[in-house]
């Protein structure tokens, strides 16, 4: 590593530190699926009988959330709950979203939430009423059936993840009020899992590094800080920054954080992880559908609105290509007295004046960059401008 | 196949424009590329005149370039509307026809921005310091359009040059048959023939189809009727497509 992909990796922890979210935070999302859990199970619960299951998903999971911009943002907690006792012949999809609804219905009023549990099409969302304001979208399952699974092992997905599918519930669905055994198939508890595995390639390097033979297996996944998770927090609030007046057709962080995680290759100092996943992520976008397939359900496209609106395709390579020039200048930036604005610029992120020091901008050491860095060209002739108006 | 953004960004040289203007960012939008910020040079212009500058500027980007050009504004205030300009305070960077036919030949902004942003931004500051242009200047409106047309064509007469767009739009051996629009009064295969075929071997007849409609939308004051030009209608002419550059 040379000094000064050191100092720009300290320079990237320095802004994760200002865009990370508290570790109670965590605490508390972990404690929200405990409590669900537990009163899945309560005694006179409905769904008790069929042995459910929440397990938490999303960035919470993956321990790669960032602080909102905006500060009146909402936090999304996900869910899956699989009713482990269940299986897609034995009721409706609607029966289903109605039994578990029920319970939902019945947690919210106990629980003194914002609001009545709201029905989604897939999903029930919970409003909490807290300090932290979190939403949670909790999604009813069941688990997929052999064939499927045994599809999937066809797809070359590996059975560790493929034994992760489950079937949904989907009020679009046409067969929503039938018994049928055609239900949606999904598979987000086997991304979360394929995610820990490229996460944990991080890991076991950063631990062998450190000479640490730590309990590696107690420590839940979102606390690892791996640079692969703490990448996907940089490239996320770039994204939020470059977008924040059109956020409804930014890059969203599903794409982000797959393309991440397939990019990623356990490198263990910051700067040189985050600049192989950005050159890495392109390759990972299939030219035809699915585009950006969730590696446990390929089917499942994670880029699936790009085909119905140009513009999102549009604007994710518009990202990349400005997070992939920005990350270039930021290590040139070291050192200048530009470089706080910069961050700000690019991440909303105001330096403190150590933290400036730190990483050795302290004002004077090198001119301002813009001019004295720009190509110098030779122009003996050129167009003659026109003009309309004489 | 059709091209995906992807390849499309990477032929028109994104990266290496925003690898070399740094300060230059994407500003998202629905069906443009808008790229804001500063573009800073470093420019040895004629007679080993050294200047450095910086500008603010906004490039607009339709997606279907290089057949419609980028358009540049000044946003820092510092060039007045009675310099170089066109509609909408966009800046005129060269003769319309010219940045076409540079830009379908080598589609790259990054060429856009250096090649023809950076001088005309250049040719202020220089203008701005000593009074006068370093790369001289066509003259404003239709005279400017017929003047850059002239001299493509390397005809002394600027008066009817856009028929010369038109002959190349004609098939070779209709067009050698008109007036050369010289004024010389020879037909044009005795006179400006091999200029006008090879442009239209270069850029094609329906090329210079499209160019004259645009180029007949842009000139304000419509030619005189005369024998070239009632010559010249009886040639069947397609629809003319819409004018593509901001002075619409």
């Amino acid at each position: 590593m040379n000094s000064s992909q050191h100092d720009l990796s300290q320079l990237l922890e320095i802004i994760i530190d200002h865009i990370d979210i508290p570790k109670s935070y965590y605490e508390k999302a972990a404690a929200r699926h405990r409590s669900l859990g537990e009163w899945l199970h309560r005694s006179g619960s409905k769904v008790a009988a069929f042995d459910p299951d929440v397990r938490p998903q999303g960035s919470f999971r993956y321990g790669t959330v960032t602080r909102p911009i905006n500060p009146e943002e909402v936090y999304d907690l996900d869910n899956v709950c699989l009713l482990r006792a269940l299986n897609k012949g034995d009721l409706t999809q609607e029966q289903l979203k109605e039994l578990y609804g029920d319970e939902i219905k019945a947690y919210a009023r106990e629980h003194s939430m914002l609001a009545p549990a709201e029905e989604h099409n897939r999903c029930w969302r919970l409003r909490y009423a807290d300090e932290v304001s979190f939403h949670l979208d909790t999604l009813p399952c069941v688990p997929e059936l052999g064939e499927v699974i045994r599809y999937l092992l066809e797809q070359q997905v590996p059975s560790d993840l493929a034994n992760r599918a489950i079937a949904i519930t989907d009020r679009k669905h046409p067969q929503y009020r039938v018994v049928t055994l055609a239900w949606y198939t999904s598979n987000p508890r086997g991304f979360a899992s394929w995610f820990e595995q490229r996460a944990a390639l991080g890991r076991r390097r950063a631990l062998a590094e450190a000479r640490l033979r730590a309990a590696v297996e107690d420590v839940p996944p979102y606390e690892w800080k791996t640079t692969l998770q703490q990448s996907i927090q940089l490239l996320k609030r770039h994204r939020d920054t470059m977008f924040r007046h059109k956020l409804d057709v930014a890059p969203i962080s599903m794409i982000i954080t797959n393309l991440a995680a397939h990019a990623y290759g356990g490198e263990t100092d910051l700067a040189e992880a985050l600049q192989n996943i950005v050159d890495g992520m392109p390759q990972h976008v299939r030219s035809t559908s699915p585009r950006v397939p969730n590696p446990a359900h390929p089917a499942e496209d994670y880029a699936d609105k790009w085909s119905k609106d140009s513009r999102l395709e549009k604007n994710f390579w518009e990202w990349h290509a400005a997070v992939q020039a920005d990350l270039a200048r930021l290590s040139t930036l070291l050192g200048r007295s530009t470089l706080s604005g910069q961050v700000k610029d690019l991440f909303l992120v105001d330096m403190t004046e150590e933290e400036v020091r730190k990483v050795g901008g302290e004002g004077t050491s090198r001119p301002s960059i813009s001019v004295k860095s720009s190509p110098v060209l030779t122009i003996p002739t050129a167009s003659k401008p026109w003009g309309r108006n004489g | 196949m059709v091209e995906s953004i992807q390849d499309r960004y990477a032929r028109w040289q994104l990266h290496e424009l925003l690898r070399r203007h740094p300060e230059l960012r994407i500003v998202p939008a629905d069906d443009l590329l808008v790229l804001r910020g500063d573009v800073a040079f470093r420019v040895v212009g004629p007679n080993e005149e050294y200047l450095e500058d910086s500008y603010r500027v906004e490039i607009v980007v339709p997606l279907d370039f290089p057949e419609s050009v980028p358009m540049a504004r000044e946003r820092g205030g510092r060039i007045p509307a009675t310099y170089h300009k066109l509609e909408e305070d966009f800046l005129c960077l060269a003769a319309p026809t010219e940045l076409r036919i540079k830009l379908l030949t080598a589609p790259s902004l990054l060429i856009y921005v250096e090649t023809y942003l950076i001088p005309y931004l250049y040719g202020y500051s220089y203008f701005a310091k000593h009074g006068r242009m370093p790369f001289g200047e066509l003259k404003h409106g239709d005279d400017g359009i017929r003047q850059y047309l002239a001299g493509l064509f390397q005809s002394e007469d600027s008066k009817r040059a856009e028929d010369f767009v038109r002959c190349a739009a004609m098939k070779k051996r209709r067009a050698n048959k008109v007036p050369c629009p010289c004024g010389s009064g020879q037909r044009l295969g005795r006179c400006h023939n091999r200029v006008v075929n090879s442009l239209r071997k270069r850029f094609g007849r329906k090329w210079f189809w499209t160019e004259y409609g645009m180029i007949m939308r842009s000139l304000s004051e419509k030619p005189r009727k005369d024998a070239v030009s009632k010559w010249l209608e009886k040639v069947p002419v397609a629809q003319l497509p819409p004018a593509q550059y901001g002075a619409a």
